[in-house]
């Protein structure tokens, strides 16, 4: 997936195909919700903006979708100025959290709304409007229920009707905000399956908005980690669990550990670890994440183990470590057989990422 | 049933008495008084009373300011309640209290208001009166009166009933495409139409009933500047009893109407006015 790593645009056709987000900032009174993100990705795109609430991730959402406004940066997408435009220039389908369906429409007249508002001479025929209704209705598994209203819709369905209602103006560019946040398990995995063939049929660039990691990596060709208004990193799924570049994303991905210390000569040292670390000495943080644990033939880290989830083909191990950081650990099978729980236990890392602080 | 049980049964039907009493006293003997009244001369002295040319002035003024009121603060009623509810700006507070201004004046200071600003002696009097303009004393002044009193009852409905429903169904509809206005009468207006109805018939109820503020900037000029509760004064006044209750029955009859439509919104739409009530 190295291939699909955001590439700066160096030629005008790259920078036609590619969408640019350049220092978008936006104040809401003394806070800031964004701080400079900047993104580069290419167009057809399947992008996650990942991050913790109040990151921003909604705020780039809503600007790109023309319902709020950049107090500075600019954004190029399809060889325009993209926030020069009007959000019914963009033409960029807008799926709400809550789906924000019209509730006085029936499922029909919402989804047929984004054609039958268009200019009258660009406008599709009545016929024309309930044909294209229909087709997006059994695009999205929905047929025959044109007639109904949103209230006598489950959740899952009205996620669909908002999908089509978005898609019947031929979006240009598809914005999910938490598309799957108020949906069952079962029904939020069917739904992101969908979502990904729909993206891979139709190609239009789609970008959501998540705080569930799992749902980013698993949806997303490019995860954009968003943290304080900025964007951390933006890169693959493998590549952004392989090489972190920031202590954020570090942290973040993966459930890791955080060690506060020092790196000495080429060693990090801090919260009873001690890793190699490739970097100038000061202050640093290192992280290690749960599977990146073994059991220490001689020295490692001591940690006392408060709960044992033995279940499946590893065993997960929460711990407290004699510094009184919580950590999890999770051991193959047969490398944990017979631990217990209340037992001290000596662990080693086998990666551990440093980072300056 | 123990001792307390049958206290606490006793306690409430006492309670029940008590409110039924009161508002018997209070509500409906008035009214049926009223009724009672405007029928004691027989149909036919009550026919006379309100299609004697006075009577039906005032039946005509009042349904013209009515007419001009009405849609007036349907207009203000739901640009203010549009701007309070889905937008943040500075002074929004000030607005809000200005909006209830005329629920907390008395409607004679109202209308003293409009007497000292359009009046011959007012600050803007000589000025108007040197152009030909007549606001004391005329329909003009009426229906500035009447905008005045009544203009909180649509802004109050729609401002709670706004707010709940929020703005992501609108801007839904700008991102498909849709003009402000298009989102504003597709959108907008549909999903606030009930607690809209309800507004305007509580300002209609108001707008015709209104005494004080009217009293004040009309002259009681028969035939021409009096509305149908300032007839009712003068004929009142007059010691033509029947003939004031013939016409205060036709009120009365409104507000029963007003009533009986409330009551058949509330029943039908329920839970859309409820948002609207619990504030």
């Amino acid at each position: 997936m190295a291939a699909n790593l955001p590439q700066p645009a160096n030629t005008d056709a790259d920078r036609l195909m590619t969408l640019t987000i350049d220092g978008i900032t936006r104040r809401f009174g003394a806070t800031a919700a964004l701080n400079g993100a900047s993104l580069s990705v290419p167009e057809g795109s399947f992008l996650a903006l990942l991050g913790p609430s109040g990151s921003g991730k909604t705020t780039l959402l809503r600007i790109l979708g023309g319902l709020d406004a950049a107090d500075s940066g600019a954004v190029t997408f399809l060889g325009e100025d993209w926030l020069s435009l009007s959000p019914q220039q963009r033409r960029a389908g807008f799926v709400f959290q809550n789906y924000a369906l019209f509730r006085h429409m029936t499922v029909a007249k919402n989804v047929g709304f984004g054609l039958s508002v268009r200019p009258w001479r660009t406008r599709p025929s009545r016929a024309e409007i309930s044909r294209r209704v229909e087709e997006l209705l059994s695009l999205v598994q929905l047929e025959g229920l044109g007639g109904r209203y949103p209230s006598q819709l489950s959740g899952g369905q009205r996620q669909r009707v908002a999908l089509a209602r978005a898609l019947a103006i031929e979006p240009r560019l598809l914005l999910l905000d938490e598309p799957f946040g108020a949906l069952d398990a079962k029904v939020r995995k069917d739904l992101r399956r969908w979502l990904r063939d729909l993206h891979e049929r139709t190609g239009v660039t789609t970008i959501f908005v998540t705080h569930d990691q799992e749902e980013a990596l698993d949806l997303a060709d490019i995860v954009a980690v968003m943290n304080k208004g900025r964007i951390e990193q933006a890169a693959s799924p493998r590549a952004l669990f392989d090489h972190p570049e920031t202590s954020f994303v570090a942290e973040f991905i993966g459930g890791a550990a955080r060690f506060d210390g020092e790196v000495r000569a080429g060693r990090f040292a801090g919260g009873g670890l001690s890793a190699p670390a490739e970097m100038v000495d000061g202050p640093a943080a290192a992280f290690v994440r749960p599977h990146d644990w073994e059991i220490a033939e001689v020295g490692g880290l001591s940690v006392r183990v408060l709960n044992v989830l033995d279940a499946g083909p590893v065993v997960r191990l929460d711990c407290r470590s004699e510094q009184g950081l919580l950590l999890e650990v999770v051991l193959a099978h047969g490398a944990a057989e017979a631990i217990q729980r209340g037992q001290t236990l000596h662990v080693a890392a086998r990666t551990a990422r440093v980072f300056p602080r | 049933m123990t001792a307390s049980l049958i206290a606490r049964a006793a306690f409430r039907t006492a309670l029940v008495l008590t409110g039924v009493a009161f508002v018997t006293l209070v509500v409906l003997l008035p009214l049926a008084t009223v009724f009672e009244e405007a029928f004691r001369k027989g149909w036919s002295y009550f026919a006379e009373a309100v299609s004697e040319p006075d009577a039906v002035a005032s039946i005509r003024l009042t349904l013209i300011v009515a007419a001009i009121a009405v849609p007036l603060n349907v207009i203000f009623g739901v640009a203010a309640a549009w701007a309070i509810a889905k937008f943040e700006f500075r002074g929004k507070g000030v607005l809000i209290a200005l909006i209830d201004l005329p629920f907390s004046v008395s409607p004679v200071v109202s209308g003293l208001i409009y007497v000292l600003l359009y009046g011959a002696h007012g600050w803007f009097g000589p000025e108007l009166q040197a152009m030909g303009v007549k606001v004391i004393f005329s329909v003009v002044g009426i229906v500035l009166a009447t905008v005045f009193v009544t203009f909180p009852f649509v802004a109050r409905e729609l401002i709670p009933l706004m707010q709940e429903q929020g703005t992501q169904e609108e801007e839904a509809a700008i991102t498909l495409g849709a003009s402000g206005w298009r989102t504003f009468f597709s959108v907008t207006l549909p999903n606030i139409k009930w607690g809209l109805l309800y507004g305007v018939l509580l300002c209609n109820a108001r707008a015709m009933g209104e005494f004080g503020a009217v009293s004040v900037v009309s002259g009681h000029i028969r035939g021409q500047t009096n509305t149908m509760p300032l007839h009712v004064e003068i004929l009142y006044n007059d010691y033509d009893i029947a003939g004031a209750f013939a016409v205060a029955s036709l009120l009365a009859g409104l507000a029963l109407v007003t009533l009986i439509a409330k009551l058949g919104l509330e029943w039908r739409y329920g839970g859309e006015l409820a948002a609207a009530r619990k504030h």
